[in-house]
């Protein structure tokens, strides 16, 4: 149900095999816990942090 | 005192109460009692938490129930009286409320203290939706004072199996009155279906052609593209995917305190939640694959996959090992944010992004695409 057709597919991975790089400055997804009702505290900073501590 | 923060942050959860003046049909929290929280007990933990030195700078306080608004009164004393306090730490209170319990001089001391307390509204979708899930109460709620009040915070939409027909309806219904939207199946339902995947995949694709023809709305979280960036960083672990049991902690009404609230007594069951205080969640902030049933290690999206450790622990004992009830829905939504990536950069939407951020998402974009369609080639083998 999900796909696009052999045109569009070659214009994404066309511009990926051009841009991606292997490395990046953040190695977290934003996003946050989904399944509670309430808020996560879960900052984007602070995953961040960690994530270039583990570097 | 300042409330920005760039350093570290931490949550504490207050359960301010036990009781709630709803019946949700999913709710999570099975052991509901009558016990309550005292202020003196509450302001105790709070002073603990700020005054304690352990690299964090901002704390958010989760104000928790049952329904938090039972306990108004003792709401804003702690907030008058945390803000009377000389804290280094900065700090911002949180509620999600049913909504159901605001009066006209509730509504006006929430505006004058908007800044030191966010609220965010439960709102199961439309009319309809919401009374489903939650009773005849959607008409005791006033959406234009939480929309307006707290235009930044999303309604919290909860989607049951009863609702789930109308999932785009209800997103739609709530962004269409202003509200940004974090949507969510609701957990420790059994999802594994046929009927439920193909109407899940119907939703989806409904809201993807709203957001396509709507670039002024904000897509709801089901669609944040950020979430998928790292997936081409092909780490050999990933980050966790929350802070339970590292810098979250959920103080119940006696004062002790559990990973997160899904490991309260109310959520689990006394002997459960005792069991939870010896599990070592390591500390650090990898999530360990090499714990998680052989099926979730050899999953395509098994680093961004939303994993709850307390619905973990709750439905399998291990932290570690996920209900798999939901996995063949997380794939579908998977599969839909993958295609509404390549949508966006195929219209141009995702020009303002730095081109190695959209790449990113791209490359992760392909490999949930690919991944995914084997993993369908293979079930349908």
């Amino acid at each position: 149900m999900f796909k696009i057709d052999n045109n569009e597919l070659a214009m994404v991975e066309s511009f990926v095999e051009s841009e991606y790089v292997e490395s990046s400055d953040c190695y977290y997804s934003m996003g946050g816990c989904m399944t509670c009702s309430n808020s996560c505290a879960e900052n984007c900073a602070n995953k961040c942090k960690a994530s270039k501590e583990k570097k | 005192m300042s409330y920005e923060s760039e350093g570290k942050t931490k949550s504490i959860t207050l359960v301010l109460t036990h009781q709630c003046n709803l019946r949700c049909t999913y709710c999570y929290e099975l052991h509901k009692g009558n016990e309550r929280m005292s202020f003196e007990m509450a302001m105790s933990i709070i002073d603990k938490e700020m005054r304690m030195d352990d690299g964090t700078d901002m704390v958010e306080i989760d104000l928790f129930g049952g329904e938090p608004l039972l306990e108004f009164e003792t709401i804003k004393r702690l907030v008058e009286e945390t803000k009377k306090k000389d804290y280094e730490k900065a700090f911002i209170f949180f509620i999600t409320t049913n909504g159901v319990l605001l009066t006209e001089p509730r509504k006006k001391w929430l505006r004058e203290n908007a800044d030191l307390l966010q609220i965010g509204l439960s709102l199961d979708g439309t009319r309809e939706m919401h009374n489903v899930n939650r009773g005849d109460c959607f008409d005791k709620i006033d959406l234009a004072f939480f929309r307006d009040t707290y235009p930044e915070q999303s309604v919290k939409m909860t989607i049951s199996r009863e609702t789930l027909p109308q999932l785009a309806e209800g997103i739609i219904f709530a962004h269409e009155f202003g509200f940004k939207v974090s949507a969510n199946l609701a957990y420790g339902i059994d999802w594994d279906d046929e009927k439920y995947r193909k109407m899940y995949s119907e939703q989806l694709t409904l809201l993807i052609d709203y957001y396509l023809a709507h670039p002024e709305v904000e897509p709801c979280a089901l669609f944040e593209i950020n979430r998928i960036k790292s997936m081409s960083y092909q780490m050999e672990d990933n980050l966790r995917y929350c802070g339970a049991g590292i810098h979250m902690k959920a103080y119940d009404y006696d004062g002790t305190f559990y990973p997160c609230q899904h490991f309260l007594p109310l959520s689990i069951g006394k002997e459960q939640a005792q069991e939870s205080l010896k599990i070592d969640f390591g500390g650090g902030y990898s999530f360990d694959f090499s714990k998680q049933n052989p099926m979730c290690r050899e999953c395509v999206i098994k680093n961004v996959c939303p994993t709850c450790y307390g619905e973990n622990f709750s439905s399998t004992g291990d932290i570690y090992k996920r209900d798999v009830k939901l996995c063949e829905m997380h794939k579908i939504q998977f599969e839909a944010l993958a295609y509404f990536a390549m949508k966006l950069f195929l219209s141009g939407r995702l020009n303002d992004l730095p081109k190695k951020d959209s790449a990113a998402i791209l490359k992760s974009a392909l490999m949930i695409q690919k991944g995914l369609n084997d993993s369908h080639e293979g079930r349908d083998a």
